[in-house]
Formats: structure tokens, C-alpha cells, sequence
């Protein structure tokens, strides 16, 4: 395990004792378990409705995890999977902690993380240790940071790509994990990588910043650069990203990343939590005011070896089949395994070689299965596994003349479904399941849709067939349903006095081209006329459409007044006494009700560079003195300096957020600008605490008595309460 | 060895008759009706070899449950469990039994199902603790042996699956016919 993985599953471990004590303030602990991975469920507020009234659940402890969320409430916890790159010993790894910690399933989600859901915040710093032990980590998996990386999962395999951008994705990861640049945004940031422009795969244009794989004849040779995009985005005012340069060379485009955090730190919007996002600074600057100002924020920058010295194992990175190819494909007259190879099956650009499609219902997959899975990669691949955007696995490597065999092995462990990437293959967000946010029942619809569909789907024309269902349980458009050709997000509305579940329905929207398009909403639906409205305008679309002509052209040719009234019956509710099975959503026994979505916690908490700062001061002044109790008086007095440090970095960073980590800058810094200005000073005992930090770090690691060990670490103690009375006094003057 | 984390699972006689709906409804009435803490209900039953529906709690799960292809009742201790081994075996057996006596008796469920009480399934959840290997039957042998003479009326016990990946389990597979009102007493 990496040593500074290892320290900061310690500090958090540290950050839970202290907050059970109550001395971190909640929202503070939240955005520092949000920037671990450790997100809120629904439920977590202490009430759940049971469908006649909101009826508390009794949990044991009075103590919060952030701002109305109890601690004892489980929740979940988000897995970073950087461009869906998995090896084997990690899968087994994800299956056993879902075993034991979770409820034994593995959720994909559409950002290729994998999710595990019914957390107790206890259990999260064995559940990181054991994932780092294989190299994952859910650091900045959620919270206002730069979330998973997403990127295409046919890198170095795919046909039309221009170049492999695996070994781009992975060292971005690792340049912007716990960046410094990277920690003071108002919202998330999500980057994504993408090795053509043409498919799908990692949907680059609706995100905050997204790189298409180019090449170009530069002095006679082929250089590798890439399509730069920024300012996508989904949610409730969607976005398409920008082209911020047609043609970034491969050694600029950290730099240029780096640039872009730093402007989005220094000018987005941090108050205003819906207009947080990139998208806005981009979309209210324009693109060319944005690009000027980052263009010129990367001449000031430090030069930073990790933005080119990752290079040459870019250009190197190479994965390796199992076996070579000896033989062809057989030939089978199953017509199952023949759906499955049209369906779920891609030839690599590597002959004789295909990379397979596992199809995941609501991209679940339980313990067993993944154990199953592993035993079934070893036999026919290395570990060339990664997931999907659409919420499935793909094994890459495999023979063609091992495709029959591959087939049967996934049979017995139910993972052969035959309709990957068709309509049977919805993308749901967790929606009311587990979301706080949650309106209607996303996985609820999903799974209803699915089962439907896929007792139709060998009957239907390929054009209806390979139509995409996306669906959102709300407007924040997790489910990407904008990107669909049929999308639902949940709303509701009030029928009779009684609040039944709807979703919205978006038609048009494309995947294909890295999300180039997005739909068009068109009406509000019962969800129970959903099955219905889908068929129906399926059925209007193989009978009217032209020759050839996409779902996309289609329902813009049809237009979205006529789309309208082809299922405007669909949209009358039933009374309650008629039917009131349309007060109650799929999956759900409960009458239906909106008064148990709680605050999400999407858009993290705004804690100030200050607020991280005092925090973790707080963290190491307890371990001092817990060193000072075990009598380790060396680590006692180590550990108080760097609290007073932290806390004296935490207000320089309030005013010079470039200040490193070096001690004497931060002295230095400090010194002059709350110091001298006597910013810092207490209004009665003046420079004595600031004096104390000082007098610290001029002595060192020195001392002569454990009377002086005590001293010191009470001297820290009172420097890091006077830090956070600073604080106060200047957070009431702005 | 400490032992935590237990899990008991009985498979259903009759699982042809078992509706996934019928258990949403039941662990639905126990949130709010139950003393224990519950929070909420999963459904996962298009997931084939996994928990079908899981009632989430705060101590404990209990879900409908087709791992491994087999469908049962399964209990899944999670809160840290004090005293020894035998405590803690008789203690979470109870309230499972329990619960399982509950949900044969619920008005949803109408008697329509069987458990199979020839098998009972015993699980420790934690790797780190209890590896499933020789050496940790060895060690809990006795404890286990105990408990299928005191409260099983007697039983032998399986330990079959030594995959080193998997959890330890044994199956206890009972001698004498019994049923869930003699399984009650004994644990009462």
C-alpha cells in the first residue's frame, strides 16, 4: 500500500473517534468522509416512510456524520475505478468486502465505479486498507474534488481509435488525486478519455473536461495530442462541453488540466450550489474568455516533472493475451450464443482476438458471481477486465476460438445475458433505492422495462432493438438519460390529493459521438404507463420511419408537439378508488410519497482550505497527546509541530492558497501576513499563542524533560485554539 | 477463536412457492412494527446467485436468499457480539428462529412455505477473524459440536467447502426430525 494511502486511512480513521467525541463539526466530517468515497443513502436523516406516515428509526447513538445525517445510519461507499480498469485480485478483493460489509452485491455505476451500499461509517477504514492492499482507493470517489476518470473501456483494442489512452487516463488519476490544486472547488469535477471521436464509449462531451485521443504530422513525425473539451455537463441544465483546442500535444495536457482546476477554484462559483459546476464559469465567461485565462494561468504554473515523465509508459502500455491464436471461432447453431455474439461481441483491432460485453441487470452483480467471474477470467484472459459506462463488464483478450467455451461459463453463472447495448440493457441510477435525492423508483422502472423487454426482444426489429433506455430517478440525471434514445427522470404529481409517480420522458438523445446530442423532454408520465408509453413509441417508430433513419432523426422529423399527443392518453392517472396501484411505484409496496427525500449530498459541503486545515490540526493535536499518554514523547512533540503547522497553513491557505508544505515557508508565511499585521493576535494576550508556534518551530525535535514534552503539546493546543478563534474573527468580518 | 459476524441460513422445502413479492410486504411490516432497527428493503431477484430481497438493519440482516442457487431464509449478524462462543451461537440462533417463525405465521406468507430443517447453514463473515480453513474448524469444533447436541437435538457437522476465498461454513445436518417449535424451545 502506497505510505500516504496508509496516513490518511489513519487521519481518518482518527477524523471517526473525534467525531464520535463531538469535537469535528458535521459538515466539516461530512465533506471529509464525502472526498474518502463515504456517501449518505437514503434513510440516513432517521425517518422512513412506510407509506401511510414518516416514521422515525430508532438509531442508537444521538451523534451525526453531517449536517441531519446519523452516524448510525448506513450508507454508501463509493469505489473509484479509474477508467473501469480492474484486475482479478482486486474483483475478488470488491466481492469480499461486499460480503462482509455490504449486502453482497457490487453495483456498477455509470461513471464505472463500483458502489457498495449499507456502510457503517465504522467499517470504512478496514474496507480502505484492504482495497489499497490491491491498489484501489475511494479517495475523491465523491465530495468536491475530481471524481473517477472515466475512459473508454475499448482503449488499446478498439478499431477506430487513434491511439491506446489507457496510460493517459491512469496517470491523470494519479496527478490529480489529493492535488492541491484540486481541493477548493464549489462542486466536482469529472474528466473523462475517449480514443475516437466517433463511438460512444466514454461519452466525453458531457463532461466538465474530456480528451479525444488525436494524432498529428508535426516535423515529418506522428505526434499523439489530444481533442480538449470543457464545461459539459448533465443535471438540470445540461450542457455540452466546448471545444477548447482541436489539437493539445500529449505533454500539455496535465499542465493544462492543472490550469483549469485553478481557475475553477479561483473563480467558480462556490454559494450558489446549482450553479457550481464548470459548466456555468464557462458557459457565463464563453469559451474564449475561458481558454484566455487559462492559457494564461499555465505560463505562471511551476514546471512539474509528472506532467511529461509518465510519457513514455503511455506509449508503452501494452496488454497481453493469455493464448495466441490457433484456431477459428466454431461454428454453433445455439441461436442464444448467436444473439450473444452479435450483441455482446466486438472484434479487436488485434486479429483472431474479441473483446466481450457482459450485460449486468441494473449493473448488479453478487459476490459469488464475481468469484465465479474471476475463476471463469482466469481460463481465457489476463487481466484485461474493465466496466462500463453503461453499468457492465467488458473481458477484452479473448480468442475468438474460445468464444463458445467463454459463452457456456458465463451461462452457469448467470452472466450471459444475450442483449448487451440493446434496449433490453437499461442504465438506471440508484434512484429512490438507496438516493437520497431520489424522486421515483429509477431501478424500480429499470428492472420492470427489462424484464419486458427481454421476453420481446429476440422478436424485434434490430432498429427497435438496439435502442438505448436510460433512466434518472431525477433531474440530477445520474442515469444519463439525456444521452438515451429513450429517457425517463422521475417527477411527480398530484392527482386527487394523492402524489403519484411520474418520470419525464426525453426522447432523441445520443451516445454515440461522445454524447453529442441530447434529447428532448416531451412530457410527464405515470410510471405504471411507462411499459406502454415505450412500446408505443416503439411501434410509431418502426411503422413511420424511413429507410435507415435513426430514432434520433426520426423524433425530430415527427417533432415534439406530435410525440406529445401520441401518448398523451397514457398520460391520465386513474383515481385512487379506480386504481391505486398507480400510487404505487415498481418495487415499491408503499403508497407513494416525495416527504422522504432528504438533502443530497451531490454537491458536498463548501469547506474552506482554512476549515480542512483546522481539522486536521484538531486530528494531530489528539494523536500528540495520545502519544503523550503512551509516554512516545519523540512522535508526542513531532506530531503537536505539525499540528501547529497545519493550523497555520490552514489561515495562510485563506489568503495565499499556493502555499506548499515546507515549514519555513509556512512560518515565513504566517509570520508576515498574520503576524505582523497582528491579524492573528488575541485580544488580550496579543502575539503570546502565535509566539508559542514559533518558539516551536525554532527549538525542533529537541527536548530535555517530559515536563517539556507536556508544555509543548499544551502550547500547541492553545496556538490551534487561538488559530480557530482567527478564523471566527475573520469569517464575521467578511 | 472469536467468532463474529455470524450468519444462519435454512433453505425452503417447497422454493417453487416462494413469491420475492411476498417477502418486500413482509419486511416492510417489520420496520416500523419491530423493535430491532431496521432501515430498509432491497430488491435485488435479478440477481441470480445472491440475496434476492434483503431487509437492512442496523444489528442484523435478514433476506430472502439464493446464494450459491440455494433459496433460504438467511439471518446476517453485523453489530459485535460479546460473551463466548456458545453465547453468541445460541444468542443469534434465537433470533433468527425466531424471525423465521414470524415469517411462516405472517398473513402475507399465508403457511405457503416450508423450511427445510434437515439443513442449517452457519456462516462467520469475517475472513480476517475465522479463515476458512482446517485449522479454524479445528479451533471451533467444540463450540459447534455443543451446539448441535444442545440446541439441534444432535446433529453432524459438514465441513466441506474448504475454498480458501470463500467464508467459513459448516452445514449441521440434523439426526431426528425437528421442527421450528422444537428449535424454539430449545433456544426460548
Amino acid at each position: 500500500m502506497p505510505q500516504d494511502w496508509e496516513v490518511e486511512i489513519d487521519q481518518f480513521e482518527t477524523d471517526i473517534h473525534l467525531k464520535k467525541q463531538g469535537t469535528v463539526e458535521d459538515r466539516v466530517f461530512a465533506e471529509t468522509r464525502l472526498r474518502r468515497g463515504a456517501y449518505g443513502q437514503r434513510y440516513d436523516n432517521g425517518k422512513r416512510h412506510d407509506g401511510k406516515e414518516n416514521k422515525p428509526i430508532a438509531f442508537e447513538h444521538d451523534w451525526q456524520k453531517g449536517p441531519g445525517t446519523w452516524f448510525d445510519a448506513p450508507g454508501m461507499l463509493r469505489i473509484k475505478i479509474p477508467y473501469g480498469g480492474m484486475n482479478t485480485k482486486q474483483m475478488e478483493v470488491l466481492a469480499d468486502l461486499a460480503e462482509e460489509y455490504s449486502d453482497s452485491i457490487l453495483h456498477i455505476t455509470t461513471r464505472q465505479d463500483i458502489q457498495l451500499h449499507f456502510i457503517n461509517i465504522e467499517d470504512t477504514p478496514s474496507i480502505f486498507r484492504r482495497l489499497a492492499a490491491v491498489g484501489i482507493t475511494t479517495k475523491e470517489a465523491c465530495g468536491n474534488s475530481v471524481r473517477n476518470i472515466t475512459g473508454c473501456p475499448m482503449a488499446g483494442v478498439c478499431n477506430t481509435e487513434a491511439f491506446d489512452t489507457t496510460g493517459y487516463s491512469e496517470a491523470m488519476f494519479r496527478f490529480l488525486l489529493g492535488h492541491p490544486d484540486a481541493q477548493d472547488f464549489g462542486r466536482k469535477m469529472k474528466i473523462a478519455f475517449s480514443g475516437c471521436n466517433g463511438k460512444a464509449c466514454a461519452i466525453v462531451r458531457m463532461h466538465d473536461l474530456g480528451f479525444i485521443a488525436a494524432s498529428k504530422e508535426v516535423n515529418g513525425q506522428k505526434k499523439r495530442g489530444f481533442e480538449m473539451y470543457v464545461g459539459g455537463g448533465l443535471g438540470a441544465v445540461p450542457q455540452q462541453a466546448k471545444l477548447f483546442d482541436a489539437f493539445v500535444p500529449e505533454e500539455e495536457i496535465m499542465p493544462l488540466t492543472q490550469a483549469i482546476c485553478r481557475i475553477f477554484a479561483r473563480y467558480g462559483e462556490k454559494k450558489n450550489r446549482n450553479r457550481a459546476r464548470i459548466k456555468f464559469l464557462v458557459s457565463d465567461w464563453g469559451i474564449d474568455k475561458f481558454r484566455e485565462e487559462v492559457l494564461k494561468e499555465r505560463q505562471i504554473l511551476k514546471q512539474d516533472s509528472r506532467w511529461t515523465d509518465y510519457i513514455p509508459a503511455a506509449h508503452a502500455f501494452e496488454e497481453k493475451p493469455l493464448k495466441s491464436v490457433d484456431a477459428q471461432l466454431k461454428e454453433s447453431n445455439d441461436p442464444e450464443f448467436k444473439m450473444w455474439l452479435k450483441n455482446n461481441v466486438e472484434s479487436q483491432k488485434q486479429d483472431g482476438y474479441s473483446l466481450v460485453h457482459i450485460a449486468l441487470p441494473l449493473g448488479d452483480m453478487s459476490s459469488n458471481q464475481t468469484r465465479e467471474l474471476v475463476d471463469v477470467c482466469h481460463k481465457y484472459l489476463n487481466d484485461t477486465i474493465r466496466t462500463t459506462v453503461e453499468q457492465n463488464l467488458v473481458l477484452r483478450w479473448v480468442r475468438n476460438q474460445d468464444l463458445n467455451d467463454l459463452y457456456n461459463d458465463l451461462k452457469k453463472i448467470d452472466l450471459a445475458d444475450c442483449f448487451a447495448g440493446t434496449i433490453v440493457d437499461i442504465t438506471s441510477c440508484p434512484g429512490t433505492d438507496t438516493c437520497k435525492l431520489g424522486v421515483s423508483a429509477s431501478r424500480g422502472l429499470a428492472g420492470e422495462l427489462r424484464e419486458r423487454l427481454a421476453t420481446k426482444a429476440v422478436q424485434m426489429d434490430e432498429s427497435v432493438r438496439n435502442l438505448k433506455i436510460k433512466v434518472s430517478g431525477c433531474f440530477n440525471s445520474c442515469g444519463q438519460h439525456h444521452l438515451s434514445d429513450i429517457g425517463f427522470y422521475g417527477i411527480s404529481r398530484k392527482v386527487g390529493g394523492y402524489l403519484v409517480p411520474h418520470f419525464q420522458l426525453v426522447l432523441g438523445g445520443q451516445m454515440r459521438e461522445n454524447a453529442s446530442s441530447y434529447g428532448m423532454a416531451i412530457g410527464g408520465l405515470p410510471s405504471k404507463s411507462i411499459p406502454a408509453a415505450v412500446e408505443r413509441l416503439t411501434d410509431i417508430y418502426l411503422k413511420n420511419k424511413n429507410a435507415g433513419e435513426t430514432f434520433q432523426d426520426f423524433t425530430k422529423r415527427r417533432g415534439k408537439v406530435a410525440l406529445k399527443m401520441d401518448i398523451q392518453d397514457l398520460t391520465t392517472v386513474p383515481t385512487h378508488e379506480q386504481d391505486a396501484s398507480y400510487y404505487v411505484d415498481w418495487g415499491d409496496i408503499r403508497e407513494f410519497t416525495t416527504s422522504d427525500i432528504g438533502v443530497g449530498e451531490c454537491a458536498g459541503e463548501v469547506v474552506s482550505l482554512t476549515e480542512f486545515g483546522l481539522a486536521a490540526a484538531d486530528r494531530e493535536i489528539f494523536e500528540a497527546q495520545v502519544a503523550l499518554e503512551g509516554r512516545d514523547f519523540s512522535k508526542a512533540l513531532q506530531t503537536s509541530f505539525k499540528s501547529m503547522l497545519s493550523a497555520a497553513q490552514g489561515l495562510v491557505k485563506g489568503k495565499y492558497p499556493d502555499v506548499s508544505d515546507n515549514a519555513d515557508e509556512i512560518v515565513k508565511e504566517f509570520r508576515t501576513r498574520f503576524y505582523d499585521t497582528e491579524i492573528f493576535f488575541d485580544p488580550f494576550m496579543k502575539g503570546v499563542f502565535a509566539d508559542h508556534f514559533f518558539k516551536a518551530y525554532e527549538k525542533g525535535l529537541n527536548f530535555k524533560t517530559e515536563e517539556e514534552v507536556r508544555q509543548r503539546v499544551e502550547e500547541a493546543n492553545l496556538f490551534i485554539d487561538a488559530a480557530h478563534a482567527c478564523n471566527l474573527r475573520l469569517s464575521m468580518v467578511q | 477463536m472469536n467468532i463474529q459476524k455470524i450468519n444462519w441460513k435454512i433453505n425452503f422445502k417447497n422454493p417453487q412457492d416462494v413469491s420475492t413479492l411476498d417477502f418486500v410486504k413482509v419486511f416492510n411490516k417489520w420496520i416500523p412494527q419491530s423493535p430491532e432497527i431496521f432501515i430498509d428493503v432491497a430488491d435485488y431477484k435479478h440477481v441470480a446467485d445472491g440475496p434476492w430481497i434483503l431487509l437492512a438493519g442496523y444489528h442484523a440482516d435478514y433476506a430472502l436468499d439464493n446464494a450459491d442457487y440455494k433459496l433460504g431464509f438467511l439471518m446476517n449478524q453485523k453489530s459485535a457480539l460479546s460473551g463466548d462462543n456458545k453465547t453468541k451461537l445460541k444468542g443469534t440462533f434465537a433470533s433468527f428462529v425466531k424471525r423465521a417463525a414470524a415469517l411462516l405465521k405472517d398473513e402475507v406468507i399465508q403457511q405457503k412455505l416450508k423450511l427445510d430443517l434437515r439443513e442449517v447453514e452457519f456462516v462467520v463473515n469475517d475472513r480476517g477473524l475465522v479463515p476458512n480453513s482446517q485449522e479454524s474448524f479445528k479451533a471451533l469444533t467444540a463450540d459447534l459440536s455443543d451446539f448441535a447436541k444442545d440446541v439441534l437435538g444432535g446433529a453432524t457437522i459438514d465441513f466441506s467447502d474448504t475454498d480458501k476465498r470463500r467464508r467459513f461454513s459448516v452445514t449441521f445436518k440434523l439426526l431426528g426430525e425437528v421442527t421450528l417449535d422444537d428449535l424454539l424451545k430449545k433456544v426460548s
